[in-house]
């Protein structure tokens, strides 16, 4: 057994640095690479990519990435689990596949882990008394079955780890959760139990800390983002991870950022609800019992942290059709600013009156005046600008185009000295809404499938 | 003028047993209709039941056939993978592995019934717990092959079918030149294809033994 591993995170989200995987592997030891790519939203866009084209629907920008990253990864004996595989895990392996072949590699081996998405199985699943009722409001999901339009199941680490124990390098998932990626190679390492709880507790939170890549190493830091080095170079971070559990966070030492106890604690407070229950699909971790140490520069110990029984659910993610909004913008000039803005939502208020449309809400905001903290914003007196903001939320798509169309003409129909109208009239979007809910854990199996390149 | 005073003595005895008869009628009324529901529906679930047995009757069958077929095949490509190590190409056995790759087995189950059940709503029809549960583990895991049988499909297009028609005369059904079987692409089309044609099997056989334990809970009723 290694006397510890390093798990390094390379990326916090889709659209995340790009080169910070290169330089997660090129610029000091680690022996896993996490990716994640997988918001709540991001499975419904790539189950409208697959349904336009079946061989899509997997994020397409990692496969360029993979072309840099593979030479990298096959060179140090760095081993990658990503959830770019999204809503066509099996199609994603098969293109890393391609690039591996094409250079030349033999012997790599690449895993794909899916079964997750259970947009086919709704109507089997809600007949067989799985109402799967919105965490939130607790209506069951047959209301808005008719707009569904991806549904998947957040496994935990358990498929990874059965590609790892298949040799796999390369693992490309699903709906994995984004703690499940980190957790998996510390159970493949070390051999921990599925029940030692403390343990697997331990390797969630090491997820949580990789999980948004540099917000847990100097990005987006509240306390003390001034004091953050070289932030055009920020290091991502690496989780340290040992046998019994406990935990160093750190990062490269010739990259930039800060690992410090505050870095580290910002992080773990980042989408929290009951701190004393975090439930994951493996083991229900106790945050209140972490204890944080700084050993070093850039250097803290997390240890002493608990664990319970992982329940009998699976958390689902399902995302629907919920009607359209459109969001225009001017934005006008000094002098009296503020008031052209205000004067500017009262003509597009009275306009839509007027043209008789209705809307589900209507939101106005004056960025550069309290558009961030509204009423407790302190005034300014007379800005030298305000960008006037104002969106609709709606039903009716005819409506919406109405709206609009309503934006622009302002510029030569109300106050003066407006700018900011290159991009011309404002798109019409839909809104896709969010349904978490719960399913039993023996209603689906993650399912692993593992191709050798020779 | 005096007011005569009509008093009316109100039998409670009669007016109680009215009552209870009245009670007693409504309720055998409700009991008769509940006894017809039920019957009909034990009629409407008898069918659905004999229905179910027939379509899972003919899924096992197709099954059974299925997997032998798939075993064959699965078989065919294992042997052929000693070509690649030769340093000649037997050509029957390159054929041989040609057409274990160009054979692409479809499972079609009969889902009438449950297609039929599930969109009248009468899903709760069905009495017996363990076979609902039975049922829909069977169906959904049919669902479940189809993200798998698409990506095969996708593979067998993308990758063996073009090689297929750039290498093999399938007129004369020989391989135009047994040097492309050689190449790192066809060895990794080969295992590529073998890969998902053994998940594929699997889940075959999963589905195998969850249409025998509702074939079995059907015949216990």
């Amino acid at each position: 057994m290694k006397k510890y591993i390093r798990i390094a995170s390379g990326q916090g989200y889709w659209g995340d640095r790009f080169d910070a995987p290169l330089d997660q592997v090129k610029e000091g030891p680690i022996d896993y690479l996490v990716m994640d790519y997988l918001a709540e939203v991001t499975m419904s866009i790539m189950q409208k990519q697959k349904s336009r084209d079946p061989n899509l629907g997997y994020a397409k920008d990692f496969i360029p990435l993979m072309k840099q990253l593979l030479p990298l990864l096959v060179e140090k004996k760095v081993k990658l689990i990503t959830n770019a595989g999204g809503v066509n895990p099996v199609g994603c392996m098969i293109a890393v596949r391609n690039i591996a072949e094409q250079m030349g590699y033999s012997g790599l081996k690449i895993a794909a882990v899916y079964g997750d998405d259970i947009l086919n199985q709704l109507d089997p699943l809600i007949a067989s008394g799985n109402e799967m009722k919105n965490m939130e409001t607790g209506e069951p999901l047959q209301k808005i079955r008719r707009t569904v339009s991806s549904a998947n199941v957040y496994f935990g680490a358990r498929p990874v780890v059965k590609a790892l124990e298949q040799g796999a390098q390369i693992i490309v998932t699903g709906r994995v959760t984004d703690t499940g990626i980190s957790l998996a190679p510390m159970i493949h390492e070390f051999g921990w139990e599925w029940d030692d709880w403390n343990k697997l507790a331990a390797g969630v939170i090491g997820g949580h800390i990789n999980e948004c890549g540099a917000q847990a190493s100097g990005g987006n830091f509240l306390a003390g983002w001034k004091e953050v080095p070289r932030m055009e170079r920020i290091g991502f971070p690496i989780v340290e991870a040992y046998p019994d559990g406990s935990l160093i966070i750190t990062k490269h030492e010739s990259l930039g950022g800060l690992v410090s106890e505050r870095t580290v604690k910002e992080q773990l407070v980042y989408e929290l609800g009951n701190p004393a229950e975090y439930i994951t699909p493996d083991v229900v971790a106790d945050f209140t019992s972490i204890r944080l140490e700084q050993e070093a520069e850039n250097r803290v110990r997390v240890y002493d942290i608990k664990g319970y029984p992982d329940t009998e659910f699976y958390k689902v993610s399902i995302s629907y059709f919920d009607g359209y909004t459109c969001i225009g913008q001017l934005t006008y000039a000094w002098p009296e600013a503020l008031e052209k803005a205000q004067k500017a939502d009262d003509i597009i208020r009275k306009r839509i009156e007027y043209l008789g449309l209705t809307f589900d809400d209507i939101h106005t905001e004056y960025l550069g005046y309290n558009a961030c903290h509204g009423s407790t914003a302190p005034p300014i007196k007379d800005p030298n600008e305000v960008v006037f903001l104002i969106g609709v939320r709606g039903h009716d798509k005819q409506m919406m185009q109405k709206f609009a169309n309503e934006i622009v003409p302002l510029v030569l129909t109300g106050p003066p000295t407006v700018t900011g109208f290159g991009g011309g009239r404002p798109r019409v979007r839909d809104v896709i809404a969010y349904w978490p809910a719960l399913l039993k854990k023996d209603t689906v199996s993650p399912k692993v499938l593992t191709i050798e390149v020779v | 003028m005096p007011v005569v005073k009509e008093s009316k003595q109100i039998n409670w005895k009669d007016k109680f047993v009215e009552l209870v008869v009245v009670v007693i009628g409504i309720t055998l009324a409700f009991m008769m209709n509940r006894s017809y529901e039920n019957h009909k529906n034990k009629q409407v679930e008898y069918q659905y039941l004999q229905s179910f047995k027939d379509d899972i009757g003919s899924d096992l069958k197709q099954l059974d056939t299925l997997l032998r077929h798939q075993e064959r095949q699965l078989q065919k490509i294992k042997n052929s993978q000693s070509l690649f190590s030769r340093s000649t190409i037997n050509p029957d056995s390159a054929m041989t592995l040609i057409g274990a790759l160009t054979t692409i087995y479809i499972y079609s189950s009969q889902k009438t019934t449950y297609e039929t059940i599930k969109s009248s709503g009468n899903f709760n029809i069905l009495s017996d717990y363990r076979l609902k549960q039975a049922l829909i583990k069977y169906y959904q895991g049919m669902d479940d092959l189809k993200y798998l049988r698409q990506t095969t499909n996708f593979y067998y297009n993308t990758f063996v079918i073009p090689f297929i028609l750039k290498n093999v005369d399938l007129h004369r059904k020989k391989i135009v030149s047994l040097n492309a079987l050689r190449n790192r692409r066809f060895r990794n089309m080969v295992y590529g294809f073998q890969s998902l044609l053994i998940q594929k099997y699997t889940m075959h056989k999963e589905l195998y033994q969850s249409a025998r334990t509702v074939m079995t809970l059907l015949k216990q009723i």
